[in-house]
């Protein structure tokens, strides 16, 4: 048996290969003359650079061309050592001081948000406790004040708008509603990651009941498109046409905004639901809901729908004339795997896909058009009929607006006014039943000198999302004074956890979480004020007895066009 | 204050001249530079970069920290001398341990309280939480003193060498007090010992031709990587990938690493480039900080090359004195752990930090392992136990990645696959050869050092699993057009040509590209040869006559000024 030579030690490279030195005392009692020395070669060289670089400084003063190039002006609100200077002399104490409580409340604030995460659960839908001596179909007092105990920093303005919204809540809160009730949210990037969508998504189905994520696009419009709670795989490239590129000469590009197409081959998987026997224990295990949505036409091809790997159906996109429809899968509650694939025939060419549960509670869909201004979610940009069609298949109670962040650029009051009509006009035309709220741009900062101060326009703009809003029959959240207004990114920003982004235009993860707080609060403070005011009135008609109806409000005109899938007559369900 | 701002040089020139004016007089400047540097470190703003104003307790700190250090060494220096002069040694020995023991609880309790104790609550309600409690962890408002880890270090290795019979204390306290508050040092280091500095006090001040070269040309040099390649970089890129890494590719999420690998060492030895300049215009020489680290060819020289202050601070005062690698084998281990645990910790508390001390505590580990195991084994022996480490490695990578990080499951094989193989790689990787076994080398410790950022720069635990499944997501969507470009400069070649030269298309195409060459330039000098900077690049600079370099740091000065709108902390004030 050879034996090795024993390792040789690592080579004294690093950083703790070495041994402890030698012990060397260094004495301090020898103190010579202590008198200092300058070289004269060394003095002249030192003193002329600065002269020189002094002179450079001083002529930035004195030749008026040269301004830019001054390193401080006595305009600014900085003076040098301001700390000892500014604050200690000038009487700039108190309005630091109230900035440093502002700041460590808002700090406070995110961390109580980021540390305590809302966890959305599904509901148990028997009756809550103040309904059982209720009067039949009456409004009770409400007495789960979730998250309404405390008034909100900024509320919403004109609530009354959203009274048909609040009183589908109503029903869902006290257990009269059985299907889900859906918000659509739409905005521009500020929606990106699913950020402020899932934030506000998370609280509220920790309070009403979890019914599922909603919808999604079967392609990314961005690298941001992206949504929490859904693992999406692209497995093959569709090809798709995003709105703000205009690049549909029919203008039907669904209802997010993208259409994918394929000829063969585009695939996209979700993966979704709940772990069985975990989350919904003590819920009514039910079903869970896949749909396609998709276009048809002459040559529309196949569309391949598997759970888990089985084929759930498959769907012909084939009809004599163009239109839309959506397939409607029911499977038993799970977390699945759902491919959506084409497989030739013709062109398929899809809209997305929603994933919800069959049982009530709230559905929030975040669907972040980034990059778009706000003309581009408008009869400008859209078919209004196709959109309208869209809008109505998905039964939105509520819709959400927040575009109006890349129009700040060449930001014009008039043009804009008339853009944001036009956007909030085909909303609303789309199903005069539903609500619509209106949320402002958040804060967009710039630096200016040694600060960080709000974009200009910012205030112009917002005040004129409120007066559109308001007069659209929307309701109106102000995002940005909610932030805390005037230079509320530059603070953000600078806050731990970081809550604005470096670009000073969006949020970060935490944020999203904190901006997602302060709307909900907000919004539970309206629906307390609305429940408030109709303690006794008469309860609206449960939507499952609506949805049933025929003649109900949500039949679209154009269904000559469309066929919406009848889960009882075209779509194949799974047995198991 | 931050050194590249125009309240510094308001504050520098006076001092400068007030020291060596004052020449003459021992007392009366060093009581003025003392003075100083309590301003230096009160007037440190509101600032400009935003950040909250300075608290007058900071310097209550600073005062109480001086004046614990020293007379806790005055009163370990008496007790020796009294045990030399008969007195029971032993109980010498025992006072002289306490007198130690309150110095050092004293420091390092400020330094915990400060530092440590929101992450404490918070980690222990984590791990309470984790064993089914449900807790929510309290938070104190605690604003963590500027320097506060540089300086309680610095003044501990007085009171720690004067223990040990290597430093005799300093009869001045005037002395001693300029020690600890040394402007230039004092808030994001170089940490200069007590045994490197104090022994500069009592020797006779002189200005040389030599000092003013060196100190304009580490300044200027210091100001350019501080600011150019610190703060702009950060500013018009990483931050803002960063910020939101689930809103970026795969790629850019990669690059935004790349850029503050290149940021970080750029804004902190650039802060000691400068802090060394202006020590030296004063006549003092404190320690370099960095040496060029990422041509490291491992992870112990990275560390010996990064920091250098403090990574050798903890070795001389932690590492030798648990035993160093004196011991068994796996005394050693632990030690190089605890060693490397610490030097990662010091530089946060949050679980971003652990995770980041724990990958480089263990990558040391490895690093040793490596270099001493036996290579004459027989190659398929060989081949086995490195494939039987590699699957190891993968194996505890894929479990972090799914249940620690949360990532996907897929996500977290794939970042177990590519840890076993790189780490696999690096095994196999022969330990000497030629000029490409360098290089490999190098590259291997570079992008252990870029990946690992992760979790160094991430805000949060969140941000860093976002930023790990963008990248190993690899969604193959490349670079968005704009991300890189440098708006301004686009502006300014539009403006200035004024027809479609090939001239102004590559100016147009620089601008638009204007961040990612500023990174790979950033990167290449770092790599270049050190003469070129060091030697070539000096000499050229100090060539030039007085006045000229003068005039080239005014313009310096106004081109870090319309880069930046207003100056920019140093990454390591946070730590």
């Amino acid at each position: 048996m050879s034996t090795s030579p024993p390792p040789a030690p690592p080579s004294p490279d690093g950083l703790l290969d070495g041994v402890a030195d030698v012990a060397e005392v260094v004495s301090l009692e020898d103190a010579d003359a202590l008198i200092g020395d300058v070289e004269p070669a060394a003095a002249r060289r030192l003193a002329v650079s600065v002269l020189s670089m002094l002179v450079c400084v001083a002529l930035t003063y004195a030749l008026p061309s040269l301004e830019w190039a001054r390193p401080w002006t006595a305009e600014e609100d900085y003076v040098p050592f301001w700390n000892l200077v500014g604050r200690e002399l000038m009487d700039q104490g108190a309005r630091a001081q109230e900035q440093e409580q502002a700041q460590r409340e808002l700090e406070a604030l995110a961390r109580a948000v980021v540390e305590d995460p809302p966890a959305p659960t599904p509901r148990v839908n028997t009756a809550p406790e103040e309904t059982l001596d209720l009067a039949q179909d009456q409004y009770p007092a409400l007495t789960k004040t979730d998250g309404v105990q405390a008034p909100p920093t900024v509320g919403l303005e004109g609530a009354t708008a959203l009274e048909p919204f609040f009183e589908q809540l109503s029903l869902l809160d006290l257990g009269r509603r059985s299907t889900p009730l859906r918000v659509s949210h739409w905005g521009d990037s500020v929606l990106g990651n699913d950020g402020i969508t899932s934030a506000i998504r998370d609280r509220l189905q920790a309070r009403f009941g979890d019914a599922g994520h909603g919808f999604h696009l079967l392609a990314q419009n961005n690298p941001s498109y992206r949504h929490k709670g859904v693992a999406v795989t692209y497995k093959s490239p569709w090809r798709s046409c995003y709105v703000i590129n205009k690049c549909k000469a029919d203008q039907r590009y669904g209802f997010g905004g993208l259409t994918v197409w394929s000829a063969g081959g585009g695939e996209t998987r979700f993966r979704f639901g709940e772990e069985v026997g975990a989350t919904l224990a003590g819920a009514r295990a039910g079903e869970d809901r896949f749909e396609v949505w998709y276009a048809t036409g002459p040559k529309g091809g196949d569309l391949r729908v598997k759970m888990d790997r089985e084929e759930l159906g498959v769907i012909s996109t084939r009809a004599p004339q163009p239109g839309e429809a959506r397939a409607v899968f029911t499977v038993p509650a799970g977390r699945h795997e759902y491919g959506v694939r084409a497989i030739g025939g013709g062109v398929a060419r899809a809209f997305g896909v929603v994933l919800e549960h069959e049982r009530p509670g709230i559905v929030w869909d975040g669907i972040a058009l980034i990059g778009a201004f706000t003309s581009r979610f408008s009869p400008k940009y859209f078919d209004v009929e196709h959109f309208h069609s869209q809008f109505r298949s998905r039964g939105t109670e509520l819709a959400v607006l927040m575009f109006g962040g890349n129009d700040l650029n060449g930001f014009s009051a008039e043009r804009y006014e008339a853009t944001m009509e036009s956007m909030i006009g085909m909303v609303r035309s789309a199903d005069p039943a539903s609500a619509c709220l209106v949320i402002s741009i958040v804060d967009h900062g710039e630096r200016k000198g040694a600060r960080i101060v709000s974009r200009p326009q910012v205030a112009s703009m917002v005040a004129l999302q409120r007066g559109v809003a308001l007069k659209g029959g929307c309701g109106y959240f102000n995002a940005y004074e909610a932030m805390g207004g005037e230079g509320s990114m530059g603070r953000w920003n600078r806050s731990s956890p970081r809550l604005g982004s470096g670009d000073l235009a969006h949020l970060t993860h935490h944020g999203h979480q904190v901006l997602g707080e302060l709307f909900t609060k907000a919004l539970l403070a309206a629906y307390a004020d609305f429940r408030d005011e109709r303690v006794g009135a008469a309860l609206p008609v449960p939507p499952a007895v609506r949805e049933e109806t025929p003649a109900g409000h949500r039949e679209d005109p154009s269904s000559a066009t469309r066929r919406d899938s009848d889960p009882g007559e075209r779509v194949p369900r799974t047995g198991r | 204050m931050l050194f590249a701002s125009f309240d510094f040089l308001l504050f520098f020139l006076p001092v400068l001249a007030a020291w060596w004016a004052l020449r003459q007089r021992p007392w009366a400047r060093t009581a003025v530079v003392l003075a100083a540097s309590y301003f230096f470190y009160m007037a440190s703003s509101q600032p400009v970069d935003g950040s909250l104003p300075t608290p007058w307790y900071f310097a209550g700190l600073l005062a109480f920290s001086t004046v614990l250090d020293y007379v806790c060494s005055a009163r370990i220096d008496k007790l020796a001398a009294r045990a030399e002069a008969g007195a029971d040694p032993r109980v010498a020995a025992r006072k002289r341990n306490l007198w130690l023991m309150a110095s050092v609880v004293g420091n390092l309790s400020l330094l915990g309280y400060f530092k440590y104790t929101n992450f404490f609550l918070e980690a222990f309600t984590d791990v309470a939480n984790g064993l089914g409690a449900s807790w929510v962890a309290p938070h104190l408002d605690l604003m963590l003193p500027i320097g506060i880890s540089f300086y309680t270090f610095q003044s501990l290795s007085y009171t720690i060498d004067v223990w040990r019979g290597k430093l005799t204390p300093e009869p001045s306290f005037l002395k001693f007090a300029f020690f600890v508050v040394f402007f230039p040092q004092l808030v994001a280091g170089p940490i200069v010992r007590a045994s490197e500095f104090l022994p500069q006090m009592h020797v006779r001040p002189r200005l040389r031709l030599d000092d003013v070269n060196e100190g304009l040309f580490r300044i200027f040099k210091g100001l350019f990587k501080k600011v150019v390649l610190g703060d702009w970089l950060a500013v018009a890129f990483t931050d803002i990938v960063f910020d939101t890494p689930g809103s970026y590719t795969s790629w850019e999420n990669m690059l935004a690493l790349y850029g503050f690998t290149l940021q970080i060492y750029a804004d902190f030895s650039g802060y000691s480039d400068i802090a060394i300049g202006v020590a030296r215009l004063l006549g003092f020489k404190i320690p370099e900080n960095f040496d060029r680290p990422y041509q490291a060819r491992n992870l112990g020289e990275f560390w010996r090359r990064w920091h250098m202050t403090l990574s050798t601070w903890l070795r001389d005062y932690l590492f030798f004195p648990l035993g160093g690698s004196k011991g068994s084998a796996a005394r050693t281990y632990f030690n190089l752990w605890l060693t490397m645990f610490l030097v990662g910790m010091w530089h946060g508390a949050s679980w971003n930090f652990v995770i980041y001390s724990n990958i480089h505590g263990l990558a040391m580990l490895f690093n040793r392992w490596n270099r001493l195991r036996t290579r004459e084994q027989g190659m398929w022996v060989t081949l086995t136990q490195l494939t039987v480490l590699a699957v190891m490695v993968g194996v505890t990578l894929t479990l972090f990645g799914e249940h620690v990080l949360a990532l996907e499951h897929e996500l977290a094989v794939r970042g177990g696959a590519l840890g076993g193989v790189f780490t696999w790689i690096c095994a196999a990787f022969p330990v000497t050869g030629g000029r490409w076994n360098h290089v490999g080398h190098v590259v291997l410790t570079f992008h252990f050092t870029v990946l690992s950022r992760v979790f160094f720069r991430a805000e949060s635990l969140e941000s860093a699993r976002e930023m790990c499944a963008q990248v190993l997501r690899w969604d193959g969507r490349g670079v968005r057009p704009g991300l890189f470009k440098v708006q301004w400069m686009e502006d300014w070649v539009v403006a200035a040509s004024t027809s479609d030269t090939p001239l102004r298309e590559v100016g147009v195409w620089v601008a638009q590209h204007g961040m990612l060459l500023l990174l790979v330039a950033g990167t290449l000098w770092h790599f270049s040869p050190r003469e070129w900077v060091d030697v070539r690049l000096r000499a050229r600079m100090l060539a030039m006559p007085a006045p000229v370099i003068g005039v080239a740091y005014a313009i310096l000065a106004v081109i870090l000024m319309n880069l930046l709108t207003g100056p920019r902390a140093n990454i390591y004030f946070a730590f």
